[in-house]
């Protein structure tokens, strides 16, 4: 009923295509099909961010993840000198375009954010969290599990990832021990 | 220049809070000023949490939203339907007859009171007279007069309620969830995920405590009513609903729910003063709500502490009566969520700045 009465009937807006291009694009969404994907659109929400604006801070509670539909997001970590007692902010990466950040939160409880997000331009941003992804599994089950399907196979590769991280730092130090 | 834009972001952040908080604001004045729309409100919301477990399952099966919330709505309305059809006769009869014998009732109980007074008189001759020569029974005809006299009043209201609530409760299943998201569209960036959140733990926990209290509400009055009806005791359904209805008031609510049937026994001298069987009945249904129904259902949804929930119970009758004393806990546990978490965002907003 709000739908017809905000939008017009039986056609999508550009702002719609776009949400659903930039949803099928992304890995977590792109087993869903057309009428998954339609449907999927009217529970994300999109947000605009002003250049300069915070996305999330470090050490926020998190309840899940944004995908860039357009503009660039710098991530920032934090650090406190102990002996200064100054913070520190680091770039530690860029985020364009169809990239996306903050999934771990979709999975975790009472998530904190790891990093600080700072859009650099005007910023897009589809956001979807855990209470959106609840719903999608409550009502369309099918959908909720090729959802979930992609997000462990995510964080399985940065799991992956950092413990292959984890090895090659683990033998360096070793080296170093056996030369000392 | 890095100074100017950020000026800027936090002008633009206070306008769009500012915003926000005229928009929820509304809502709460629109929701207590507009007469009997709180109230249709909380019943909707009612309906609401009790379907929509039915409605995410047919929709599940592959049904539209549409079609998946009609059926369990016409579900809902084949239910009380067989429920006036069977049950009204008998509900009806058991208020008219209790109509009819309300006189006869109140003659019983006024020499039973008047036998008190005079008793007392004569046992406590230092007190003054006048303090043992309150027209009870006048205080008590006054109160069923003046509730006989409204009574019009109340059907209209109940009528107009009956038929607007089930048709808000279907929108709120149909469309609830877009009407929240448009509203969370005006939320500003920085509180959007807070108030998200807030939504959800609040209507999970809210939709759990209403859900488990009908339950609590549907066995309690099953057990009184077998209960009554098994001893043979007049107007069993009719005590057995209420029973179960005030069951949903913590700790005072059970014992108000007995007190009718306590009443009807006292001034009734024919059913034999079954005071142990009504006591046995009132008191088994009070077990299996503490032992059973209470720690799986009610204890893990709302954690509040007893005081809390006594003063909770003060301020809601104070308010708003018995509907206050019921609505009062699933208020409080939602008053204590938001709290929580805003607290909890703002210490962290501290923190962080």
């Amino acid at each position: 009923m709000i739908d017809f009465l905000w939008n017009p009937i039986l056609k999508k807006t550009k702002l719609q295509r776009t949400v659903i291009d930039k949803l099928k694009e992304n890995i977590l969404f792109q087993d869903l099909n057309p009428a998954e994907l339609t449907w999927l659109e009217k529970i994300v929400h999109l947000r605009t961010y002003q250049p300069g604006e915070v996305v999330f801070k470090q050490g926020d509670l998190g309840v899940g993840m944004y995908i860039i539909a357009k503009g660039t997001v710098n991530i920032y970590v934090e650090e406190l000198n102990p002996q200064s007692g100054e913070v520190k902010s680091q770039l530690v990466t860029q985020l364009k375009e169809n990239d996306f950040l903050g999934d771990l939160a979709l999975v975790e409880v009472n998530s904190r954010r790891s990093a600080t997000a700072l859009c650099q331009d005007e910023c897009s941003l589809i956001g979807f969290f855990k209470p959106d992804l609840i719903e999608v599994t409550e009502r369309n089950a099918r959908s909720g599990v090729k959802i979930l399907f992609r997000l462990s196979e995510v964080l399985g590769q940065r799991l992956k990832e950092t413990t292959s991280k984890i090895t090659v730092m683990r033998k360096k130090l070793q080296e170093k021990e056996l030369k000392a | 220049m890095k100074s100017l834009l950020a000026l800027s972001l936090q002008k633009q952040k206070r306008i769009q809070t500012f915003f926000f908080a005229l928009i929820l604001l509304g809502i709460v004045l629109l929701l207590s000023l507009v007469h009997n729309l709180f109230i249709m409100f909380l019943l909707s919301l009612v309906t609401f949490f009790l379907l929509s477990p039915a409605v995410n399952f047919f929709e599940r099966r592959g049904l539209s939203r549409l079609n998946a919330t009609l059926i369990p709505f016409l579900g809902m309305t084949a239910f009380f339907a067989i429920l006036v059809v069977y049950f009204s006769p008998s509900l009806f009869d058991q208020a008219t007859s209790l109509q009819e014998k309300i006189p006869a009732y109140l003659k019983t109980f006024q020499d039973f009171t008047g036998q008190w007074q005079t008793k007392l008189a004569s046992d406590f001759k230092f007190l003054p007279k006048d303090l043992f020569q309150v027209p009870l029974q006048d205080y008590l005809l006054n109160w069923l007069g003046s509730a006989m006299a409204g009574l019009p009043e109340i059907l209209s209201q109940s009528l107009t309620i009956l038929f607007l609530v089930p048709l808000f409760a279907f929108f709120m299943l149909l469309e609830g969830r877009v009407l929240v998201r448009l509203i969370l569209q005006f939320a500003p960036n920085h509180l959007f995920e807070l108030f998200l959140n807030l939504n959800y733990q609040i209507s999970s926990q809210i939709g759990g405590f209403i859900r488990a209290r009908l339950i609590e509400t549907v066995i309690i009055s099953l057990v009184t009513w077998v209960g009554l009806g098994v001893l043979g005791f007049p107007y069993a359904l009719l005590l057995a609903v209420l029973a179960g209805i005030l069951n949903v008031i913590p700790y005072i609510g059970p014992v108000i729910g007995a007190l009718p049937a306590f009443a009807l026994a006292l001034s009734n001298p024919e059913l034999g003063a079954p005071y142990f069987w009504l006591f046995v009945i009132y008191g088994m249904g009070q077990l299996i709500d503490t032992v059973i129904l209470v720690p799986f259902l009610v204890a893990k949804i709302v954690n509040l502490h007893p005081v809390t929930v006594i003063v909770s119970i003060l301020v809601g009758a104070q308010f708003m009566g018995i509907l206050g004393m019921i609505i009062c806990i699933p208020l409080m546990s939602t008053l204590k969520v938001s709290f929580n978490s805003i607290y909890g965002h703002l210490t962290e907003f501290r923190n962080n700045a």
